[in-house]
């Protein structure tokens, strides 16, 4: 602190004060647990899941990322822990000492695959894989509620360039709403309206997405689990009949415009571009881009 | 509440808190039984001579509550007895001499709750009010997580199938298939609302062979 830095000229700025040292955080606490008869050590803080996961437990997830805060709304992870009167969701509950769980049980697999039949019968999840392969393992049958069962049955909202918003696809996960609020964009353009049955995401005042406070980042569609929220294009070859995933390649680059150097994922098929994302786990955008990396690239490809 | 220690309590716990400051734990714990001691405010309503809140230490039967609010009015023949309110348990006329504890109605299968204890006369239409429970729950959720959200729609459906002749396959698979959404209601979802949803509704098609 005692010498004071001096430029070598009036041109050169004056250079910058070594950088503070960061102490080294303190070692985490080791927590050990009992998953399905197995001992398992996380570090203090980590969730059943981490600690599933560590053991190579498949929970199945649809409302968690490891990008956002979870909000266990879901309740499709669910695990039985000794002591407790209910299950507990895996992706939130943070382990304690001595915890002794069970992921597998009789009564895990029936919440499970009776939460997957209200879902199931509520929405349409034709274009969520995910969803789809956790219904055929844990059996569920989402017609024994019969031909008359409540669904959300409505036509896609299209009223805009960019996006296709089908909310007969919804299952309330959150995660649109977290992208676009703290959790990574921070505009806040939609969030949970109403009540019940009918919750619902939505605009201020329900308005149309180009009068609302939306940036077309697209990170709500990044996120999004059911396909409910999708890119027009997609959704064009979709109705059309010609997207088709098989035949497309993934080509990882760096993103053309601004100098932050966002991971780019390019989807294309049959020699165009139909669609870019990011690598969740990109330690530049964690999935998130805008909508110059997301949806800018037609300048690349001749215009029909 | 602003990062310091926060009771939200409601009056009947405040008045509680009164006695024991006054005149020690021990003292208040001498009433009620070991494991329920105290006070409860019993709200007793439906088909009753004397409606009305009744002050009591833990521990008189059903019928002890009712006699002391005059005892069945209506036709006079009971039918069912609610105890907890919408997420509490129907008990049936043989049941009368359940003492009113935490303990001794969790041993046959129902709640003390809220420490409603409503009466119903052989007039009413259980199916009916199994009915509006239902519609309550659905209207009641917030819609946050699914068990509930999905849940609630699901088992008044299925109360409204019964109650019009409709079931999709059996009487007894229909009962079935409730079985297995309460539990999974019960197990998975966040808050007591969801949890209790088909509390008292599973209950009473335990006990009466209602849609027969």
């Amino acid at each position: 602190m005692s010498e004071q830095l001096q430029a070598p000229s009036a041109l050169i700025p004056v250079p910058r004060a070594p950088a503070p040292e960061v102490p080294a955080a303190p070692a985490r606490r080791e927590i050990e647990i009992t998953i399905d008869g197995k001992h398992v050590s996380v570090p203090e803080g980590a969730t059943i899941l981490d600690a599933a996961r560590r053991l190579g437990i498949e929970t199945p997830t649809l409302c968690f990322l490891e990008t956002l805060t979870p909000v266990n709304v879901c309740r499709v992870c669910v695990v039985e822990l000794e002591g407790s009167r209910t299950l507990v969701p895996a992706c939130s509950r943070k382990v304690e000492a001595g915890m002794v769980i069970r992921t597998d049980s009789e009564r895990v697999r029936l919440s499970r695959r009776v939460v997957l039949e209200f879902l199931a019968s509520s929405v349409d999840v034709s274009t969520a894989p995910q969803m789809q392969a956790y219904i055929v393992r844990y059996g569920a049958q989402p017609e024994r509620f019969g031909a008359r069962a409540a669904s959300l049955a409505q036509p896609p909202k299209i009223d805009n360039e960019l996006y296709m918003r089908d909310y007969s696809k919804c299952i309330l996960c959150y995660k649109c709403v977290e992208a676009c609020g703290v959790d990574a964009q921070n505009t806040f353009a939609i969030a949970v309206a109403g009540r019940g049955f009918h919750a619902h995401i939505s605009t201020e005042f329900e308005v149309p997405l180009p009068e609302s406070a939306c940036v077309y980042c697209g990170n709500c569609i990044g996120v999004c689990p059911t396909g409910a929220l999708m890119a027009k294009t997609e959704y064009e070859m979709r109705s059309a009949g010609t997207w088709n995933e098989s035949r497309q390649t993934h080509t990882e680059t760096i993103c053309p415009y601004c100098g932050v150097g966002c991971e780019l994922t390019v989807h294309a098929q049959a020699g165009q571009i139909v669609k870019v994302s990011s690598p969740l786990d990109h330690s530049v955008t964690q999935g998130n881009l805008c909508i110059k990396g997301r949806f800018g690239w037609q300048f690349t490809q001749p215009q029909k | 509440m602003f990062r310091q220690p926060t009771v939200v309590n409601n009056v009947e716990t405040l008045i509680n808190v009164l006695e024991i400051i006054l005149n020690g734990g021990h003292a208040y714990a001498r009433n009620g039984t070991t494991h329920s001691s105290g006070y409860r405010l019993f709200c007793v309503s439906g088909h009753v001579a004397r409606p009305g809140i009744y002050e009591l230490p833990f521990g008189p039967t059903v019928r002890n509550v009712v006699e002391l609010a005059g005892g069945v009015a209506g036709t006079g023949r009971l039918q069912a007895v609610l105890l907890g309110g919408a997420a509490g348990s129907f008990i049936s006329p043989a049941e009368l001499d359940t003492p009113l504890t935490f303990e001794h109605t969790r041993a046959i299968g129902a709640t003390l709750g809220s420490g409603v204890v409503m009466l119903f006369d052989d007039s009413i239409d259980l199916k009916h009010i199994l009915l509006r429970i239902a519609a309550f729950f659905r209207h009641e959720t917030c819609g946050q997580c699914v068990p509930c959200r999905v849940g609630t729609v699901r088992q008044e459906e299925l109360l409204q199938r019964l109650g019009g002749g409709q079931a999709l396959s059996s009487n007894g698979q229909e009962h079935a298939l409730l079985k297995e959404m309460a539990q999974a209601m019960r197990d998975a979802s966040i808050c007591g609302l969801g949890q209790t949803a088909s509390s008292a509704i599973l209950s009473a098609m335990d006990r009466w062979s209602l849609f027969s």
